[in-house]
């Protein structure tokens, strides 16, 4: 396990948290929704979307630590490579939190941005979708019966 | 089972009101459609899901994401039936976004295709060329 003081390297994987509505048994499996920005409410993503080096945590899971746990189980794990960020002109940038280590932020993916110009980032959101459809690590409980 | 009437307007509910291509594609196929096909049926299904979204509160992902106003809901739910009456091939995602919108989407190999809610009467179509990235914008206003 690496110390999350190291340098991110291209051959990293970066954690993702993804809600279960977002996940299907079709291909594709995530949405690019996934990876839409908060422009709004109580956590907006200022500085850009979070994900999780896979690299500083012992298992993956740990991530959920940022989860109120009563939606922890409705909550999937998908994976993104380094190097995949870098072809989509994106970067990713150490933002440590107390909760989980390993906390990166994509500052291009950031809540004023995509307020402003949204459609400019749906073949990146696509692009990041489409690599996390082949690295899954955790699939959400299914939701009860209404 | 979804209990609500059709839309009033059918096929003709949402109408562009520009076409600022950043990039360019075609919408879903349509074709005939009727109570008994599979496709009615899968719409029905994404017409539930929103029926849902209707209950959604704020933080309903535990991350933060804004709940969906009903009254966009509804436009969805308008929209929906809309595609469900034009034969418009199911949507692969009808989900709410993490800022307040409902978002419909379809995948197919050669184009990404959305449709975003972002208000009772008003959406937002974008279509992605896979191959190039190159994506089409285009407003949609709901007519009745």
């Amino acid at each position: 396990m690496k110390p999350e003081s190291d340098p991110l390297s291209p051959d990293e994987m970066l954690i993702r948290l993804v809600y279960r509505d977002r996940f299907t048994n079709r291909v594709p499996i995530i949405s690019p929704g996934s990876f839409e920005p908060r422009v709004k409410g109580n956590h907006p993503d200022t500085d850009g979307i979070s994900l999780f080096r896979q690299d500083c945590l012992n298992d993956p899971e740990d991530a959920l630590g940022v989860i109120a746990p009563d939606k922890r189980p409705a909550t999937g794990i998908v994976l993104v490579p380094v190097g995949l960020l870098g072809t989509l002109n994106l970067t990713a940038v150490a933002k440590p939190i107390p909760q989980v280590p390993g906390h990166v932020v994509i500052p291009e993916l950031n809540s004023t941005d995509y307020a402003t110009r949204p459609s400019d980032f749906t073949h990146i959101k696509l692009a990041l979708a489409v690599a996390a459809s082949h690295n899954i690590v955790r699939r959400p409980l299914a939701a009860p019966p209404t | 089972m979804t209990a609500i009437s059709g839309s009033a307007c059918g096929a003709a509910a949402y109408v562009r009101t520009d076409d600022r291509a950043t990039h360019s594609s075609s919408a879903s196929g349509f074709a005939a459609a009727g109570p008994g096909d599979e496709s009615w049926r899968e719409w029905t299904r994404r017409i539930d899901d929103l029926l849902s979204a209707r209950t959604l509160a704020d933080d309903w992902d535990g991350q933060g994401a804004v709940a969906p106003h009903p009254a966009l809901v509804d436009g969805a739910i308008t929209l929906a039936l809309s595609f469900q009456t034009d034969g418009t091939r199911p949507a692969d995602f009808v989900i709410p976004g993490v800022n307040g919108t409902v978002v419909f989407e379809w995948h197919d190999p050669v184009e990404y295709v959305e449709v975003e809610v972002t208000a009772p009467d008003r959406a937002v179509r974008r279509a992605v060329k896979r191959e190039t990235g190159e994506t089409q914008v285009n407003h949609l206003v709901r007519r009745c």
